[in-house]
């Protein structure tokens, strides 16, 4: 149910009641206890601008920054019945102020006890004050104003942290500008919070501010300033009280040590969620330096999979938005559909037949996961054709005109012939890939069988053993076309005259793998290839150059410009030397993009197990700990495409979900989800305490000692535990019940 | 009210000292000094080879970036690209150090972006500040080198470059706009501030790796 309240043509603000369902009358908008939700946007500014709100109860709460057009949603929560007046303002980068209409709230039911703040073990300050007062905190005064100041608290573990709460000190300036800040290392590294960074800041009055954290995973908090006000002799900061309200349970949790759950928490909350990042417009649009950092997704179909990895197992407003994009690509009579909503070419360049199997992929994965069915019958506007129609549709063009019934996918358009001077296919659009690619077969791959999981779940059986057989032809044809035995990997394309394309793509042979389209023992080769323990002679990179960038390996071992003529479509940026696409300065040309992160612990998973992964993935956790990944790394020509992890690479968000796809194993399928888990050695339990699936809330844990598998139901969630040697499925049966039932991967 | 005037107070210094501006509102400070990789705000194009925070014995609590500069014969220009959070602002401030001997003449440009992709070319430095120039074309800038530092006085030799807006504003860019008014530009908002540092043919070093220091920026939005 939803409030509008229209202050003026330039002004729009609404509260929607975000509690449990209740018969709402006129003027209630919640109760207290529970959260209730503002809406402000502003269209007054060409600048960037946050909105402060004044909740009418001692509290005050701010947004994260970002164009002045866009919608915000707030929360709070009240503790007692009454009326509040409710007040908010934009705040721009240069300090102008832009005032909303007050907003009368009325909180219905008995009062509640605030939320307990979190017990910190310490207080820290910088410079400290000494001796250092109980209250207020304060810093030692300094003569520069634009010194570095900040106050802090340590905590004994780690912790998932809401919101921080700053109290003024009685008759002391609040800073104007300042910063929270976290630390998951106890304070020896602190990592910056986009979206809780504030300039210009409203004197609070006395009132508290209430910073949103969103799930930080930290064991130190502090707010910093590097501009401070005055002081009592000088300049610094001094606060009456700061507090921190969170909770124990952490998203995801493991008892392997304290960096994997600071990693995959934080990594996911910035690369995943992205609830604490600086929006332009949206999580679903990428925002400029110096705002730029993690997003939720992008709309076009090359990422269509990928955003359904990502939205597949959580609760968004912002899932509505990718469900609408499905059905808003265009979609010719034939079966070929566009990389997003009125695009046929890839910005204006080249059609991308990748888009295929990426489109049907995406559609089923989202769809095994929420289990709406309402979703498939969705019809597109322009072809009147229901979302599954357009899946069958796609994936009829796959076999029929793209030869795939014959186990190769072969782009017959004559643009993409994967030649040298073909035009590119897929995300890797500077490389020529076309004709018979590798990448696009391991996607044709995959997108049988999730085509035959869509039909086995519609009833039609004998479809989905058709998809199954054909994925084995699939296999076996993509293992005898692109293996080069002598190379120990997968080239990348036979092209249209029978050349082959080989220039060392790290992320085919590792999405390959990851797809389950490479037997064990060719991955073991390509991982000693990737890993120095096999070089490769004459190549550009060997060795332990391959992983230069730690994050993930260089896109290629063998430059583009090595190989005259070049493979590499200079539509973009040129390669070659002193030119900007040079081998190591650009991510498609000896760089790196994060996301094939998580094909590679995945593919390490199926090649050499648990353990290897882990090795990889403790590389990640340590250099995430030095700066969360936030690198934009530029080279001297200013092209900022040096590492793909900020901005446009929504992608990165997939890293962090090796833990439920691989550690925990979880994944949907026709008749339920299945939890076939791997734990690193030394680790006894890990678990995800919130998993959305089918419209309910999980919490899945996987356990050592656990002998058999076990289901229950409380505190608004469904409990599964599942011995960490005895894989599960979850099978939800038709009177409503659950159950667990032994799986064989 | 003592908070108020407390702020107030702050807001009214003027950063770097020496000139004070009545009614000034420093609206972007940045001196190296917070967490946020400079990476993500600067990017270093052409001639430079190299960029590094460093922390100056004259400014307590504040760094600067040092860079290393290798102009050549086909490239004579070093950028140094600055992103900011759309901002209004009617101010542009800096400093620079240069630590080169005059026979090595290098000059100084700056150009600014705002959100709606409008470019705007300001003053180029010069020892006297000429505000108020008549838009000319790009080409006909008249420039002062950049002066040797030497520690000298309070600011220890420090060059300063200001630029009022929208005075100071020498050419537009490419869509040919007429100069705003300070109030048309307090609705706008500049996303990009380039440093173009920069060197004629027959500069004498070609080749050599130089250093330059820059102190930060600061955009002010002064009442008019």
């Amino acid at each position: 149910m939803k409030y509008s309240f229209f202050a003026s043509q330039a002004f729009v603000a609404s509260l929607i009641w975000a509690g449990e369902q209740s018969a709402l009358g006129a003027g209630v908008i919640g109760r207290a206890g529970a959260s209730v939700e503002c809406e402000a946007v502003s269209w007054r500014s060409a600048e960037f601008l946050y909105y402060v709100f004044d909740w009418g109860d001692g509290n005050i709460s701010a947004t994260a920054r970002g164009a002045a057009h866009r919608k915000v949603y707030e929360q709070h929560r009240f503790d007692k019945p009454g009326k509040y007046n409710v007040t908010w303002s934009a705040v721009t980068m240069s300090g102008q102020r832009y005032p909303g209409k007050k907003i009368v709230v009325d909180i219905t039911g008995p009062a509640v006890a605030p939320p307990a703040n979190i017990t910190a073990t310490a207080t820290l300050t910088y410079p400290a004050a000494k001796p250092m007062p109980s209250t207020p905190l304060r810093t030692t005064p300094q003569d520069d104003a634009f010194g570095t100041a900040w106050i802090g608290k340590k905590y004994d573990r780690l912790y998932r942290f809401d919101e921080v709460v700053l109290t003024p000190a009685a008759e002391k300036p609040f800073p104007e500008y300042f910063a929270v800040e976290y630390s998951a290392d106890t304070g020896q590294t602190w990592q910056e919070i986009p979206s809780a960074c504030y300039v210009h800041f409203p004197n609070p009055r006395g009132k508290r501010v209430r910073v949103p954290l969103h799930g930080v995973t930290a064991n130190a908090l502090r707010v910093v300033a590097n501009r401070l006000p005055c002081a009592t002799q000088g300049y610094g900061l001094e606060l009456g009280a700061f507090d921190a309200i969170g909770s124990e349970r952490l998203l995801f949790q493991c008892d392997g040590g304290a960096q994997y759950n600071a990693a995959f928490n934080n990594l996911w909350l910035i690369f995943g969620s992205a609830e604490n990042e600086i929006y332009a417009a949206s999580p679903w649009f990428p925002t400029d330096s110096p705002d730029c950092g993690g997003m939720m997704g992008t709309g076009s179909t090359i990422w269509a999979y990928w955003n359904a990895l990502k939205l597949g197992w959580i609760n968004t407003r912002y899932q509505a938005y990718y469900e609408d994009r499905l059905n808003s690509y265009p979609l010719d009579e034939e079966g070929r559909i566009g990389v997003s909503a009125g695009q046929w070419r890839h910005l204006g360049h080249s059609r991308h037949y990748s888009a295929l199997p990426i489109f049907i992929s995406g559609v089923v994965y989202h769809f095994l996961s929420h289990r709406d069915p309402a979703l498939l019958e969705r019809k597109d506007k322009t072809t009147g054709l229901t979302l599954l129609e357009k899946v069958r549709k796609v994936m009829h063009y796959q076999l029929h005109q793209m030869q795939g019934e014959s186990g190769v996918l072969t782009i017959t358009d004559p643009e993409n012939d994967g030649t040298s001077t073909g035009l590119s296919d897929n995300y890797w659009d500077a490389w020529r890939f076309g004709y018979k690619s590798a990448y696009e077969n391991a996607l044709f791959y995959d997108s049988l069988l999730k085509m035959a999981m869509l039909e086995e779940y519609l009833g039609e059986t004998r479809a989905a053993n058709d998809y199954r057989a054909l994925a084995g032809k699939v296999r076996e044809q993509f293992n005898r076309l692109f293996w080069d035995e002598a190379k120990g990997r997968y080239i990348a394309t036979i092209d249209r005259l029978g050349n082959r394309h080989d220039y060392g793509f790290t992320f085919v042979n590792l999405e390959a793998m990851a797809y389950g389209v490479v037997p064990e023992e060719r991955g073991r080769r390509i991982l000693a290839w990737l890993d120095g323990q096999r070089i490769i002679a004459g190549e550009t990179s060997t060795g332990a150059d391959i992983y230069h960038f730690r994050i993930a390996p260089r896109a290629n071992t063998v430059a583009a410009e090595s190989v005259q003529p070049t493979w590499w479509d200079n539509w973009a940026m040129e390669v070659g030397k002193d030119r900007m696409g040079a081998y190591g300065i650009q991510l498609q040309n000896g760089g790196t993009i994060f996301y094939v992160s998580y094909f590679d612990l995945l593919a390490r998973l199926k090649a050499a197990g648990i353990a290897n992964a882990m090795q990889r993935m403790d590389v990640i956790v340590n250099e995430f700990g030095k700066d969360q990944l936030r690198r934009q790394l530029g080279n001297r020509f200013g092209s900022t495409h040096v590492v793909g992890i900020l901005r446009e690479f929504p992608e990165s968000g997939l890293v962090p979900l090796f833990y439920l796809h691989g550690i925990l194993g979880i994944q949907p399928v026709a008749d339920g989800l299945v939890i076939a888990p791997h734990l690193p050695d030394g680790w006894s339990f890990a678990e995800v305490t919130e998993y959305h699936y089918a419209g309910e809330v999980y919490q899945i844990r996987v356990e050592r000692n656990a002998t058999q598998a076990r289901i229950s139901k409380g505190n608004g969630r469904i409990t599964l535990v599942v011995p960490a040697q005895r894989p599960q499925k979850l099978q939800l049966l038709k009177s409503g019940e659950k159950q667990l039932v032994s799986y064989l991967p | 009210m003592k908070n108020i005037w407390a702020i107030i107070a702050v807001s009214a210094l003027s950063p770097l000292g020496g000139l004070a501006h009545p009614a000034t509102n420093a609206v972007y400070v940045n001196y190296f000094s917070g967490t946020t990789a400079p990476g993500r705000y600067l990017r270093y194009l052409h001639t430079i080879t190299a960029a590094a925070r460093m922390a100056h014995p004259t400014q307590p609590g504040r760094q600067a970036m040092q860079l290393t500069i290798c102009f050549e014969p086909t490239q004579l220009k070093a950028d140094l690209f600055w992103d900011l959070s759309p901002i209004s602002c009617n101010r542009v401030r800096f400093r620079v150090w240069n630590p080169n001997a005059q026979k090595l003449p290098i000059y100084l440009n700056v150009a600014m972006n705002d959100a709606d992709h409008r470019g705007y070319f300001l003053a180029p430095f010069r020892q006297q500040a000429r505000p108020g120039t008549p838009l000319r074309p790009r080409s006909a800038y008249a420039a002062d080198p950049l002066p040797t530092s030497a520690v000298t006085g309070n600011d220890g030799g420090w060059i300063t470059y200001e630029a009022r807006l929208p005075a100071d504003i020498v050419s537009l860019g490419p869509q040919g706009e007429t100069r705003p008014t300070d109030a048309e530009l307090r609705t706008r908002a500049f996303s990009h501030l380039s440093m173009s540092f920069h060197v004629r043919n027959n500069f004498p070093a070609l080749g050599r790796p130089l250093t330059l220091i820059v102190e930060g920026l600061e955009l002010y939005l002064d009442a008019r």
